[in-house]
């Protein structure tokens, strides 16, 4: 199981994911890479909050994601909190994590292609 | 145990000969033994007639019932199942209609609120999360200012050193002056250490308080990090659960609806098997009117029975009028 329960999570990032983004113009594209959990956290807000720069269309690109936890979909709901008027989208994501989104009801919040 | 109307075959066989060959007239014994036998096949036939009136009766009795009971069934299946309004107040405790629609919705409901109560946990978690990374984040430039400041306090150090040096050259010229100038110059450096000390202190305890808002981040993270194939996997199954029984209440209504229909249909036929049961008062009418043309043969010895029959014209065709029963038949029997 999954369960990074008493795992220090702060200290061994990197490890089994990975972060990484592209910027075209206004909108800023978010690539999550193997397991989109909580020991991303950081490299996942610090993606998106980068100081004195705007955008109006969130992509988060869910390709090369294997699987995603309670903690990605916390995580998906704040930079939503945080993008404002900015549209959040949820792009290539697989079938399992597609499954996730739509029982959870992502569907109505963001939209997902 | 055998039926009364083989017995009657079986005493038939014993006098064949005589049942058919017509004789002109009919001895005493003979008029006896067809008396005997009309009254026991009237007997049968009541006794048979009173079984099956029983039997039917009882039978459209239960039938009504059994209709009821269908009705019933049907009324509380399909109660609230056309749709029109899903917010209707749930059934009152203590109420015992079925109502698998009702349910379907309140399951749905209660999964619904149990997915976006997950959900509304993980983001508060993650928001709490980034603020403690933030905090972690502050203490982090505190330590890099008491590292400052514990620079200051090492080129203080420094000073007081080198002005005890100076103070001890300048002793050879001015006695009281350079006594002066290296108690300064001590107090300097006592004050140096003091600083260290102090940043040490503040350090430790600033150490101390990162762990802790560590601690509290592993149990956030603990919090936020639930795995979800089993929670929404369970919420998949759960909903298809629901599909399969509203499924099921459609399966049980149209089967309710059939059987009864069917109900009804036998109820039908009960109905008319009661009336068919007329045959008897016909029947029974036609034995006595074999019994008494046997016996206006044996006292008239072989006349053939004219307008002068005791029994008058409408006995010779027989008493009974009636050919049919609507909308029974007597071809039944």
């Amino acid at each position: 199981m999954p369960q990074p329960i008493g795992k220090t999570p702060a200290r061994d990032q990197g490890a089994s994911n990975h972060v990484r983004t592209s910027s075209l113009g206004s909108c800023l594209t978010i690539h999550v890479e193997g397991r989109f959990d909580f020991n991303c956290h950081q490299q996942f807000r610090r993606a998106y909050e980068v100081p004195g720069t705007t955008y109006t269309e969130y992509v988060v690109d869910l390709r090369g994601t294997e699987y995603i936890d309670s903690a990605a979909l916390g995580m998906l709901l704040v930079l939503r909190e945080s993008a404002g008027s900015a549209t959040v989208r949820i792009t290539n994501s697989r079938p399992a994590v597609r499954k996730i989104l739509q029982i959870a009801n992502f569907n109505t919040l963001f939209s997902i292609d | 145990m055998k039926p009364p109307w083989q017995e009657v075959s079986g005493s038939r066989h014993a006098e064949p000969a005589r049942a058919v060959t017509p004789s002109t007239t009919l001895t005493d014994t003979e008029l006896d033994a067809l008396r005997a036998q009309v009254e026991q096949a009237r007997g049968i036939l009541a006794d048979a007639v009173a079984k099956l009136s029983g039997s039917f009766s009882t039978m459209e009795v239960e039938t009504k019932v059994q209709k009821d009971m269908m009705q019933e069934l049907l009324a509380s299946l399909s109660r609230d199942g056309d749709g029109s309004d899903p917010q209707q107040q749930p059934s009152e405790p203590g109420q015992t209609k079925i109502n698998i629609r009702e349910f379907t919705i309140e399951t749905g409901a209660f999964l619904t609120q149990f997915t976006d109560l997950l959900a509304s946990v993980s983001q508060q978690s993650i928001r709490t999360v980034y603020r403690i990374d933030d905090m972690v984040e502050q203490l982090d430039a505190v330590f890099s200012l008491i590292n400052s400041i514990n620079g200051i306090a090492d080129e203080t150090f420094i000073l007081a050193v080198n002005a005890s040096i100076e103070a001890a050259r300048t002793k050879d010229v001015s006695t009281q002056s350079g006594h002066s100038f290296s108690v300064i110059a001590s107090n300097i450096r006592e004050l140096s250490k003091k600083t260290r000390r102090f940043n040490d202190q503040i350090g430790t305890q600033i150490g101390k308080a990162r762990t802790t808002v560590n601690e509290v981040r592993e149990i956030i993270a603990a919090m936020a990090s639930r795995d979800l194939n089993v929670a929404l996997s369970g919420k998949e199954r759960i909903e298809l659960m629901m599909k399969d029984l509203a499924g099921f209440q459609q399966f049980m209504t149209e089967n309710v609806d059939r059987a009864s229909v069917a109900t009804s249909r036998i109820a039908e036929s009960t109905s008319q098997a009661v009336t068919a049961m007329q045959f008897e008062d016909i029947l029974n009418q036609l034995l006595v009117s074999i019994r008494h043309r046997a016996e206006r043969i044996a006292g008239q010895g072989g006349e053939q029975p004219t307008t002068a029959s005791p029994f008058g014209r409408a006995s010779l065709n027989g008493p009974v009028q009636q050919h049919n029963m609507t909308p029974g038949k007597v071809e039944l029997f």
